[in-house]
């Protein structure tokens, strides 16, 4: 039978920081409801910094890890996002050309809030499966990006924002997707998804979101039940505690895992509370480290969640995996694969760790210049035609890795130029 | 089930979610938010747990809009009819 799921996979989070206690802080919020979000850091996008150069930056060393025929081999190029900047070119076809990919390639890109990036991966597992191509690779890169701008700097940044702000992060996820899965093999047909209209959550106008947080937490929360329990009709004998050493779920933040967990392993097994807290910091709290430090980064939280699951837990004997997705509007899909004690190595190997330490973390100043400043988030807003961007703006932040970094330079007659620095 | 006992059982899913809360006396216009101060992850699990209690299987999303536990007693009470 064909195996199929992750060869490669690989996290970018950007070149600069916030710490969002700081932030928190900053915006007068009640620090005792700030620790319930369970949040350190977040990334933040600096003008010269898009989904595209978030996404090659991922997928960089995953290609040139390969050999020019296995690199002739990706006929697959998927982005998922909900943070476009064009309602019909595909950011894949820029981050085609920039890893300087084979033309014979299908390029595309797939919408769906938070759930884009699995159900890219899931497409590209079922092109893998197919075998219409055997052989062939896929490339999905889950991008978003939350980019703040306020127009006048007054209470809006300290009501209307409240608690979305400290937790709104940006960053992409990079998957090679083949017939080798050395990083997470999925369990064949093991998937059960959900999906209704709900209007939860938002981006209806360029450069704003809009939303309802108990909607969304509700709509969240019976997406979790609904996707486990087709999950288990396709799965005989599944059980939420036994079958899965390690649960990876979508993070908007870590106290919305936390709750979603509670909430099942009440239903499911009847747990006790003190059974419920040990299972959360066993199962789950591997998969929400690297996103307490990264902020919700939509399409590709889940998939940043399997990685820190990956990265965190104990491989030494070969370990199943349950993940969950959920994306606002709504779709949701709870599905499972394995990971051995290699598929740990090849994680760890990323230093992903060393690279979020890495970033540049923004003062308070720098931040709201950020939001505010015309040479902020504003140069780059929705449908710029032309402009330059300012290289000056945090420079700390573009040498932060220590290796060359895609950066947008500037963008020409619509067309995105961009440059390694 | 009428609305006056279901808001009791409202009323102990919130004690059971807010233990601080146990000697409070609620009354119908308690807003979860503000005035018993339940942030929304807590307002969710005093949903879900009344909902388990009440062995009422509803998709979550309809009985989102109640402004206070006593509309949202009248809201399940009509999940019953």
């Amino acid at each position: 039978m064909i195996r199929a799921g992750i060869e490669a996979m690989n996290v970018f989070a950007g070149t600069a920081s916030l710490d969002v206690s700081k932030l928190a802080k900053h915006r007068n919020l009640d620090p005792t409801r700030f620790d319930n979000l369970l949040m350190n850091e977040k990334t933040v996008a600096l003008p010269y910094e898009d989904p595209v150069t978030f996404g090659v930056n991922a997928a960089k060393p995953l290609i040139d890890a390969l050999t020019p025929d296995e690199k002739d081999r990706i006929e697959l190029v998927i982005t998922s996002t909900e943070s476009a900047f064009d309602f019909g070119k595909s950011m894949s076809t820029y981050i085609h050309s920039l890893l300087d990919l084979n033309r014979n390639c299908r390029l595309v890109e797939l919408k769906g809030a938070c759930y884009s990036g699995v159900a890219g991966f899931q497409m590209a597992v079922n092109f893998i499966l197919s075998q219409t191509s055997p052989g062939a690779k896929a490339l999905v890169i889950a991008s978003d990006i939350s980019r703040y701008m306020v127009e006048d700097a007054g209470s809006a940044l300290t009501e209307d924002w409240s608690f979305a702000e400290p937790s709104g992060g940006s960053g992409a996820v990079a998957m090679l997707v083949s017939e080798t899965p050395f990083v997470f093999q999925v369990d064949v047909g093991a998937s059960g998804y959900y999906g209704y209209e709900v209007m939860d959550t938002c981006r209806p106008s360029p450069d704003s979101e809009a939303g309802d947080a108990d909607l969304s937490l509700l709509s969240y929360l019976d997406c979790c039940e609904n996707s486990f329990l087709e999950y288990q009709k396709r799965v005989e004998g599944a059980d939420y505690e036994s079958s899965f050493s390690y649960l990876a779920f979508h993070t908007p933040f870590g106290g919305m895992v936390k709750g979603a967990h509670r909430s099942m392993m009440r239903k499911m097994l009847r747990a006790a509370p003190e059974h419920i807290e040990a299972d959360f910091h066993r199962r789950v709290m591997p998969g929400i480290m690297h996103c307490q430090r990264v902020g919700n980064i939509m399409g590709a939280t889940a998939l940043l969640s399997l990685f820190s699951s990956i990265e965190h837990g104990d491989f030494e004997t070969t370990k199943r995996i349950g993940c969950f997705s959920y994306g606002s509007g709504c779709c949701s899909e709870f599905f499972s694969g394995t990971s051995t004690r290699e598929s740990q190595g090849i994680v760890r190997a990323q230093g992903f760790g060393e690279h979020l330490s890495r970033r540049y973390e923004l003062n308070m100043d720098e931040y709201d210049n950020l939001l505010c400043g015309e040479q902020g988030s504003k140069a780059i807003r929705f449908g710029t035609r032309n402009v330059v961007l300012d290289s000056s703006f945090a420079p700390q932040a573009r040498q932060s890795q220590g290796k060359e970094t895609l950066f947008l330079k500037e963008i020409d007659e619509f067309h995105r130029e961009y440059e390694w620095v | 089930m009428n609305s006056e006992k279901i808001l009791d059982i409202i009323i102990s899913s919130i004690k059971e979610v807010k233990p601080d809360l146990a000697n409070h006396s609620f009354l119908r216009s308690d807003s979860m938010a503000d005035d018993l101060g339940a942030h929304s992850v807590e307002r969710s699990e005093v949903i879900m747990i009344t909902l388990q209690a009440l062995t009422l299987r509803i998709p979550l999303v309809q009985i989102y809009g109640p402004k206070n536990i006593g509309e949202l007693a009248d809201l399940l009470a009509t999940k019953f009819k």
